[in-house]
């Protein structure tokens, strides 16, 4: 027994000697070049620079938010968009049938939550992060509101049925973060997910009164109030859009271009209300639109359709004509490409401007029969403008019906291949409660006119959109 | 404290002595052989009074009169004699043939069967290296029950699957953790990313010699793998190389020559019989005259071409290995070396695996009680590539079509012919690819351990064991400007350097309690820290007239464009106890227990405890079974235990922000952005298994067997769940979901004839069913197969095959019809209507071998197979398409609809987009159309050996010569179109463990024919 006593001091001695040489600390290994949570934001100039991410989001990788892909996917199921050489994802879409392994769509849908998420931890930790000014906390949170509810907004508009298409909006609506938290959310009602977006673009258009001295490609109180005019337009809230829209036309620092080719150009435009700004070819903020329509390098992915085409070349003073080119015209093989995006490797992307918000003034004028003067000098403006004179004017006299009828045409024109023609025609639905409104053969309502969400986002009790291939 | 012991010791010896003790002394020897053994334990009955031979075998003892001396050894028939009154006994100790004094491999020591009380299944050296394999774990399969091999293809170097007891893993890698020689290797099958490149994983494992392998111990439930703790939860492999023996110089050369070929032939169509059904579907589609032809074709210039790309893709490998051996051992010192050289060819063009390794394994006992062995292996793996896809088989099974030529029929300079048309593009003509890319993945590795084994007191073993394993992989890839359609830049060259350093050191303290009644009790203390660090870097140069290779200098000709690093880091640091205890040497207990941590573990789950309890009874020793007779041993075993698994990848538990670079700014300004979230939490999986076994012997063990149960249920599983979207997140690792697997499995081992014609039989079989009970409420397709068409659903096996039903193709129009969700029948493919439609699991996996000897010569026969399960092909929906599209078409696409009334299996061909209205693309048109069932019985093996007589080979002064012709792969019975056995390229482990059995353009096994040469001298 005395051997077997011994022989376990030996044994203790030899564990003792085993833990002593062994260190918790050995097993304390960190990645290299990364940036731990608790070292990435830590002062003001670290959120600032988390704010800066938010935006560089808006365009989503190669595109695929507001950088092409969210405007292109519009025009694809409005049928603005040809056909033609159509394969994969982007057929899927035209055909209105979008599956929820659509890798184009899941691709689109991650970055506007992506940009939610960041808003959202600006929103809750800016005001606890100390040497931060009380104007900068207004402002930083302003842009947050901005930038959460226009990525909201965007979503919104493709993957639920519009304002009004139940009585009570309380039809779905999509996913609302307001947390940065990985809960699991199911579809709000579309009235709430409305709320949500109006609320933040309200909040962001206050917080930012006094201005942004960050500038230009940074959103101030009148990018916030051009969403608004957006968002109340497509809502049929003419009263709202018309004040909106007209207070970013009249105290806002953007002006209509004289010249039609520079909307999307390096610098030379004025009209963009928000626009992000592109340095350099790596940082193309319209590389979806270059990638899928620049027609003067290689033929485009994307072709136009020939009866947004034919609205332009019915008139053969229209400027315009120029956004066009036309191969093989009028045979089987004809195909039409846009020349907006042509010419240069990377431009500044107006994301809401002056065209559009005059357009939206004009024609909400009009419908409230108020301000028809206003709307009548909006109309010519473009008007002027797409013909290099007054021949195609309204009269001064005209009757709000016809303005009505011209801010439609030119809204189509200007903003073709923008992505709000898909838009306008639900609005129109809705206003006029009829079947008999119709987008490349669909009626305003069908299913096949939304987005299917992805599979990941459909978890047990989320209702997705099942299109119909209408 | 020493002192005092040997003083203790002395005085005990003293008064022995003054009760009439005399001494007696002798030497041990092998009766086979007459050498002396070394370590035999001596003790006298009853007593705890003992001693053991030394290298010689000498000992001696003070005994008195009466005493009855007890000699046992490990392998050896235990001896006890009565002692008169003799000074000089010399004992002869024979080899214990029995199946319960084999010396099993147990993890930090040895266990002779008897003791065993986990489920352990061994395999031998000559199992392992009958057949040529392209890398030896390969080797194992058919030869364990429960140990579940799906060979990778046939290409060169490919690694196999190795699935213990089922899978019980999700996104955490669910192979067996590889322990050689005590060191747990490199084994990560993503060394060089997903199955991206080249279609296939790199396997680290195949840069060992099986030839250096002496055995392979596979610890397969919670008694035995419960010493590796965190790492245990999927088995244990451990492989122990050869060592060196005793006696004079023996040399072993062994050299095979063969030829490999595949083991199945994909049936691609003719030209001539594309266009026909391509114009059969142009046709159909109400369209009259000729059919447009991919590529602007004439009718005249496809038939012309006419290229049969199976046959430009494909050849008989030749394969070659030469390997010489050799021991010698003295007293103090043991020595084994051994050299080879191995240079195979699969049967793809231009893909070969070249292999040099040496092995040095010494062991010196500068003293009594003190030993230091060292194992060093160098070994060097040349792997010539080729693209399987764009470059090999996959694109002559694809998108190169027949009407598609090899060279450019209007360039005179033969250029290759590049088609435009070929969906994906650039698979379109794969001699181009695989004559232009030049593509070399080179391993250096180095394996060495040290061991010093100390006895500072007897019974008391102290061994510290340090291992070094280092990895230095090199891929090279070099595309001319042909290659890349360049005509301004000579060619790009691609580099990737890999460099892991792998080091372990474990220290253990083992004592053997002697008891009264022969019981005994050995306890087992130990550490071990185990570091891995992983190196990566990136280059790319652009205008560079050759691959760069090591010729940095080459490079640095043009700018270097690219260079990306990153540091993979983890370590493990333990404590773990083993505690034995035999009563009367029929009831076995054993204790286990290992304390793990880890830096991949979250703060608050740092350390995780994993403990086993175990027993044994040797039932057929107990009085009422009496002697001998029919049954000749019964073992009865039952254990619990909890182990884990903890392979994932580094640094998940921390949340982390990336900065901007390159176009991640915003208007020129700085942005930092959120990329993964903390998970303090983050931890192991957990595995509770329950093990019942039963071992037997019949007919003085002419049959034995092994019977066992189990049930292992799996909770915190590892999960890379994909999020909502709108989490702003697309995946994280958390621990959930729970796992269930059970199942039975039997071996069997008998010897039919003996005498001069010997037949013994050897059986394994084992059957388990798997059901994932739980994954926390996400969807069915937040977590799928990577590549693959597989999910984890609730209630169903891991890898379940969720697919749109096939119904049937509606006579009148040709269209195929579906099943909704409902069972009802459809026009509509909606991927809605996926259901369940089984697994890629098997209901039963095993080996049935037969070997016949008869004088000189022998036959081994060996079959695998598999019952149940499912195989998915992939690739199918595009080869057997309603779609026609550019892809070639499988020979087994006869069986369509062409007219109304045609009752068919596949339905009509057109050339209209499946998308739209029918929903989804094609890429998405995954149905039970292609899903097979995957039984099959191959004669893995086929093999005849001749040793020449010995009066023969002593007359050439050696000591026995052996000739052996072996086939491989020779017949496989199969309704699956194409090869059974399928371990395609994976995106990740996840994919690893959702989708064996799921192939898509999938190489072949081999089939070998391979003439072996083995002498020893």
């Amino acid at each position: 027994m005395t051997n077997m006593k011994k022989s376990f001091i030996y044994i203790l001695s030899a564990a003792l000697i085993f833990t002593a040489f062994s260190c918790d600390e050995q097993l304390e290994l960190e990645e290299e070049n990364v940036l731990l949570p608790e070292e990435a934001l830590v002062d003001a100039e670290d959120y600032e620079q988390l704010l800066n991410s938010a935006y560089d989001v808006l365009r989503g990788s190669n595109g695929r938010f507001l950088g092409g892909q969210s405007q292109i996917f519009s025009d694809l199921l409005a049928r603005e968009i040809d056909e033609a050489g159509l394969t994969g994802d982007y057929e899927e879409i035209y055909r209105r049938n979008t599956g929820f392994f659509n890798g184009s769509v899941s691709g689109y849908y991650q970055e506007p939550y992506i940009t939610t998420f960041r808003a959202n931890v600006l929103l809750e930790e800016i005001e606890g992060v100390s040497g931060v000014t009380q104007s900068d906390i207004d402002r930083i949170k302003g842009e947050a509101f901005f930038l959460r509810g226009i990525s909201h907004m965007d979503v919104l508009l493709k993957f639920a049925q519009p304002y009004g298409f139940t009585s009570d909006n309380s039809h779905p609506g999509i996913s609302i973060k307001t947390e940065a938290s990985q809960e699991v959310v199911l579809r709000s009602t579309f009235q709430e997910s409305y709320d949500q977006v109006e609320s933040d673009l309200l909040q962001a258009a206050t917080l930012l009164a006094n201005g942004n001295d960050r500038g230009f490609g940074f959103a101030d109180e009148y990018a916030a109030k051009a969403y608004l005019a957006r968002l109340y337009f497509y809502s049929n809230l003419y009263d709202q859009a018309y004040e909106m829209a007209n207070d970013v036309i009249e105290n806002g620092d953007a002006s209509l271009d004289s010249d039609l080719m520079v909307r999307f150009s390096q610098g030379q435009s004025d009209e963009g209300v928000f626009v992000m700004p592109s340095l350099n070819n790596q940082d193309h903020r319209g590389v979806g639109f270059t990638n899928n329509y620049r027609s003067d390098v290689n033929d485009p992915n994307l072709k136009i359709d020939s009866d947004v085409y034919e609205l332009v070349a019915s008139n053969s003073d229209d400027l315009r004509y120029a956004w066009f080119i036309v191969e093989e015209e009028d045979t089987a093989d004809e195909e039409i490409f846009i020349t907006k995006y042509n010419g240069l490797d990377y431009f500044d992307m107006p994301l809401i401007h002056i065209t559009e918000l005059k357009l939206i003034r004009a024609e909400s004028a009009a419908i409230l029969n108020e301000n028809l003067n206003v709307a009548i000098q909006d109309i010519n403006d473009i008007r002027e403008r797409a013909y290099g004179s007054a021949d195609e004017n309204l009269e001064a006299t005209a009757s709000s019906n016809s303005i009505i009828e011209a801010a439609r045409l030119e809204r189509r024109i200007e903003m073709v291949t923008e992505g709000a023609y898909l838009h306008d025609v639900k609005r129109i639905g809705v206003l006029e409660q009829s079947q008999s409104v119709t987008v490349g053969g669909a009626t305003w309502d069908c299913n096949g006119l939304l987005l299917e969400f992805p599979a990941l986002e459909t978890v047990e009790g989320y209702e997705g959109n099942e299109p119909n291939g209408c | 404290m020493k002192q005092k012991f040997l003083l203790s010791f002395l005085f005990l010896l003293l008064l022995y002595s003054a009760h009439g003790q005399s001494k007696i002394s002798g030497v041990v020897t092998d009766a086979e052989n007459g050498e002396g053994l070394p370590g035999v334990s001596i003790s006298i009955k009853g007593s705890t009074i003992g001693t053991v031979t030394d290298f010689d075998g000498n000992y001696s003892l003070n005994v008195s009169s009466g005493d009855i001396l007890t000699f046992s050894f490990i392998g050896y028939k235990t001896q006890e004699v009565a002692i008169q009154n003799q000074s000089q006994l010399n004992i002869q100790l024979n080899p214990d043939v029995t199946q319960l004094s084999e010396v099993v491999v147990v993890g930090y020591g040895v266990q002779t069967k008897r003791e065993v009380t986990g489920s352990i299944a061994s395999v031998n050296s000559q199992e392992l290296t009958e057949i040529p394999v392209p890398s030896f774990e390969a080797g194992l399969q058919g030869r364990a029950a429960g140990v579940q091999v799906v060979q990778g293809s046939g290409m060169s170097g490919s690694g196999s699957i190795v699935r213990i007891r089922g899978i019980s893993s999700i996104s955490a890698a669910g192979d067996p953790l590889y322990v050689i020689d005590g060191i747990p290797v490199t084994q990560d099958q993503f060394i060089l990313g997903n199955g991206g490149s080249g279609a296939m994983n790199y396997n680290p494992l195949a840069t060992l010699n099986p030839n250096d392998i002496e055995s392979i111990d596979i610890l397969k439930d919670a008694a035995a793998a419960g010493i590796y703790g965190s790492r245990g939860a999927n088995g244990v492999v451990l492989i122990t190389t050869k060592k060196g023996k005793r006696g004079k110089p023996k040399f072993n050369f062994n050299s095979t020559l063969g030829i490999s070929e595949m083991a199945f032939e994909p049936d691609m169509l003719s030209a001539a019989e594309y266009i026909q059904l391509r114009q059969e579907a142009w046709e159909n589609d109400g369209n009259t005259g000729r059919v447009p032809l991919p590529d602007g074709f004439s009718w005249e210039e496809a038939l012309a071409n006419d290229t049969d790309w199976i046959d430009e893709t494909t050849q008989r490998g030749f394969n070659q290995s030469y390997n010489l051996s050799g021991t010698y051992g003295t007293e103090k010192f043991n020595t084994y070396v051994g050299l080879s050289y191995s240079d195979n060819e699969s049967f793809l063009k231009g893909n070969s695996f070249e292999r040099m390794s040496a092995r040095v394994n010494l062991e010196y006992k500068p003293l009594d009680n003190l030993s230091v062995a060292l194992s060093q292996n160098l070994s060097r793996g040349l792997n010539d590539r080729v693209d399987l896809f764009e470059g090999s088989l996959g694109a002559a099974m694809s998108s190169a079509n027949p009407i598609f030529p090899i060279f450019d029929n209007d360039n005179p300079d033969r250029t290759y012919y590049l088609p435009t048309s070929a969906d994906p593009g650039g698979w379109g003509n794969p001699v181009r690819v695989r004559e232009l890319l030049d593509w070399q993945t080179r391993e250096y590795r180095s394996v060495s351990n040290l061991n010093l084994v100390y006895n500072p007191i007897e019974k008391l073993t102290i061994t510290a064991t340090g291992g070094l394993d280092y990895l230095d992989l090199q891929d090279d890839q070099y595309r001319p400007a042909e290659l890349i359609n360049s005509t301004t830049s000579l060619g790009n060259a691609n580099q990737e350097n890999i460099y892991i350093t792998n080091f372990n050191y474990s220290l253990t303290a083992a004592y053997d309690f002697a008891l009264p009644n022969d019981d005994k009790l050995k306890v087992l203390i130990g550490q071990e820290f185990q570091r891995s660090t992983t190196d990566r870097s990136l280059f790319n140069w652009t205008d560079v007239s050759g691959p760069v290779n090591e010729d940095f200098a080459k490079g640095n000709e043009t700018t270097l464009n690219e260079t990306i690093e990153n540091v993979g880091k983890w370590s493990f640091l333990s404590y773990f106890g083993r505690l034995n205890y035999s009563l009367l040497d029929k009831y076995f207990f054993q204790g286990t227990a290992r304390v793990d941590g880890s830096s991949r573990f979250g703060k608050n789950n740092r350390y995780g405890f994993f403990p086993s309890a175990s027993i044994a009874w040797m039932m057929s020793e107990e009085d009422f079974f009496g002697n001998g007779g029919f049954v000749s041993f019964l073992k009865l075993k039952a254990s619990w235990g909890l182990t884990g698994n903890a392979n994932m990848p580094d640094f998940q538990r921390f949340g982390n922000f990336g900065v901007g670079q390159g176009s991640l700014v915003y208007n020129g300004e700085p942005t930092i952005f959120p990329e993964r979230l903390n998970n303090p939490d983050l931890q192991w999986e957990r595995t509770r298994t329950i093990d019942f076994g039963i071992e037997a012997g019949f007919l003085e063990d002419r049959i034995t067997t092994e019977l066992a149960y189990y049930h292992k249920n799996t909770t915190d599983v590892l999960i890379n769940i994909g999020t909502q979207p709108s989490t702003g997140f697309t995946n994280f690792w958390d621990n959930f979901g729970e796992i269930e697997n059970q199942g039975v499995e039997l071996s069997l081992n008998s010897r039919n004839l003996v005498g001069d014609f010997k037949w013994t039989t050897t059986i394994n079989l084992a059957h388990n069913t798997n059901e994932v009970i739980d994954i926390g409420g996400y969807s069915s397709d937040a977590i799928g197969g990577g590549f693959n068409d597989t999910r984890v659903v609730e209630g169903e096996p891991v890898g379940a095959n969720f697919l749109v039903r096939f119904s049937r193709v509606d006579p009148e129009s040709g269209r195929p019809i579906w099943l909704d969700k409902d069972g009802n029948e459809t026009f509509d493919f909606d991927l809605e209507n996926r259901v369940v439609v089984g697994s890629v699991i098997p209901d039963l996996t095993g080996g049935i071998g037969n070997k016949f000897e008869y004088r000189n010569f022998d036959l081994n026969v060996f079959f695998t197979f598999t019952v149940g399960g499912n195989i998915y092909d992939g690739s199918a929906k595009r080869q057997l398409p309603s779609q026609v599209t550019v892809w070639n078409f499988r020979g087994d696409i006869a069986d369509r609809w062409r007219q109304p009334g045609d009752i068919a299996e596949l339905p009509k061909l057109t050339l209209e987009p499946i998308q739209g209205p029918d929903g989804g693309s094609v890429w998405q048109y995954n149905s039970t159309l292609f899903l097979y069932d995957a039984s099959y019985l191959r004669l893995r093996s086929l093999s005849l050996g001749y040793n020449l007589p010995s009066s023969i080979s002593s007359k050439l002064n050696l000591q026995n010569v052996r000739l052996s012709l072996t086939g491989s792969n020779l017949l496989t019975f199969t309704k699956y179109p194409g090869d059974p056995e399928i371990a395609r390229d994976f995106q990740n482990a996840q994919d690893r463990n959702l989708s064996p059995n799921v192939s898509f353009l999938t190489p072949p096994q081999q089939r070998s024919f391979t003439f072996g040469l083995n002498v020893q001298f």
